[in-house]
């Protein structure tokens, strides 16, 4: 039996929730899982998923036969999906009311699933939390609109706005150049409203019709949940108004790549300062460390930041993006670099 | 966040900040997928924060994908080598 908290239940009875998605990130941070009538759900009988959806490739694929045998159970067993009930948000596209929550996958001995990329996350937070700290993350999010484009063998090509006229010139930062798809942008307001989403500030990046969606910072699983669920909607925005999003880093030769950027910091949980300056402007030890942390590891977490093929075409010259670990103060083109920032907002 | 805390940890020092064009010093991560994965393979301490069966299924999953995307003719090849070499 799947427990489903009190408040969950109401929830879904105050908004007369008719079908459940129930999600879970994979690998690619795609939503796997299954919908189900809300009174099913309620029955709590629980949501089940093979372990094997944690080892598909992103073409279906799987991996080399001995590393799917050493890690998948020989008789194949199902997971068991727990809802997160603070993850519960509506699915403003859906025709009937819809929820969608996100489920931690649990094995049968009743801990974490060890593949999913949600159990790692919480296992990490968990370090920082033993050590007295919490991690406060800012996620920055660039993508592109693109034309539909069906046939793969084609390049893509700028979408088509207001004007009926596909971007041409550089528009970083171009209000105008935003407001070229206004009803698309007014409606992934509206949405991300309806998903309590923290969207802060909306720009326009230096490709033709890239954009970037700024989060407000808070804690980590917060903010990796709220991307996923960013992701999906605004794919699904953007199809609604005949174009695509795409989150691809090199989507386009000729064009810049898109990025996600992690603003990080990290709060003393006994007092509530941030820990990586002293309160008078200096940055403290921990600071350092952390920074020298990521110049030795960041090499091998470059898997995750850059997961495919097509994410190392943009660590080219002059593309702004890092080919090296240094860090500098409000230094652009270092691959870990510190804003200028109040000492509470003291982050990298 | 886990380099960082790894970086808490083991108390390491960080090189001096820089104000210079950071793009004209010395290239130092992988930049190519298949680098980056004999990367994460020499880290141990990171593959074990991440989770060692995560770190095994996270690599063979890359390790599968490359060769996916390897096995793929492109356009470029068409037309740049098909009658020239």
């Amino acid at each position: 039996m799947a427990e489903i908290s009190k408040e969950l239940r109401s929830w879904i009875k105050e908004n007369k929730i008719d079908e459940i998605e129930a999600l879970v990130p994979d690998m690619t941070g795609k939503a796997r899982g299954k919908i189900i009538p809300a009174y099913r759900f309620l029955k709590g009988e629980g949501v089940r998923l093979p372990e094997a959806v944690f080892l598909q490739t992103v073409t279906g694929g799987w991996p080399a036969e001995e590393v799917y045998r050493a890690l998948v159970h020989p008789s194949d067993r199902d997971m068991f999906l727990k809802a997160d009930s603070t993850t519960a948000c509506l699915v403003p596209w859906a025709d009937e009311p819809t929820a969608q929550i996100i489920h931690d996958c649990v094995n049968a001995e009743g801990s974490f699933h060890p593949l999913a990329p949600r159990t790692v996350l919480r296992s990490i937070v968990q370090l920082f939390t033993d050590a007295g700290m919490q991690p406060i993350i800012a996620p920055e999010v660039e993508f592109y609109l693109v034309e539909k484009n069906t046939d793969a063998d084609y390049p893509l090509r700028p979408p088509v706005g207001r004007s009926g006229r596909p971007e041409r010139a550089r528009q970083s930062y171009s209000i105008d150049a935003v407001n070229e798809f206004d009803p698309l942008f007014e409606e992934m307001y509206d949405f991300a409203e309806l998903m309590q989403l923290d969207l802060d500030t909306l720009i326009h990046e230096s490709g033709a019709a890239q954009m970037e969606v700024n989060f407000e910072h808070a804690d980590a699983l917060s903010r990796a949940d709220q991307v996923f669920l960013f992701k999906r909607m605004m794919r699904e925005v953007a199809m609604r108004n005949n174009v695509f999003a795409t989150f691809l880093a090199k989507p386009m030769e000729n064009e810049p790549g898109s990025a996600m950027h992690i603003h990080q910091s990290i709060i003393d949980l006994k007092t509530g300062h941030n820990i990586f300056d002293d309160g008078g402007g200096e940055l403290t030890e921990t600071f350092r460390h952390y920074i020298g942390g990521l110049q030795k590891y960041t090499p091998a977490a470059m898997i995750f930041y850059g997961p495919y093929v097509n994410s190392y075409r943009r660590f080219v010259y002059g593309d702004s993006a890092p080919t090296n670990v240094h860090w500098g103060l409000d230094n652009r083109t270092a691959g870990l670099r510190v804003p200028v920032s109040a000492s509470e907002n003291r982050r990298i | 966040m886990a380099c960082g805390y790894l970086g808490i940890k083991e108390k390491i020092e960080p090189t001096p900040p820089t104000d210079q064009n950071a793009r004209d010093l010395e290239k130092a991560l992988p930049h190519t997928l298949e680098e980056a994965l004999i990367c994460l393979d020499q880290e141990p301490a990171f593959k074990k924060i991440m989770g060692e069966q995560l770190s095994i299924a996270y690599a063979g999953i890359k390790a599968q994908e490359y060769e996916t995307f390897f096995r793929v003719i492109s356009s470029w090849e068409r037309e740049y080598l098909l009658l020239n070499v």
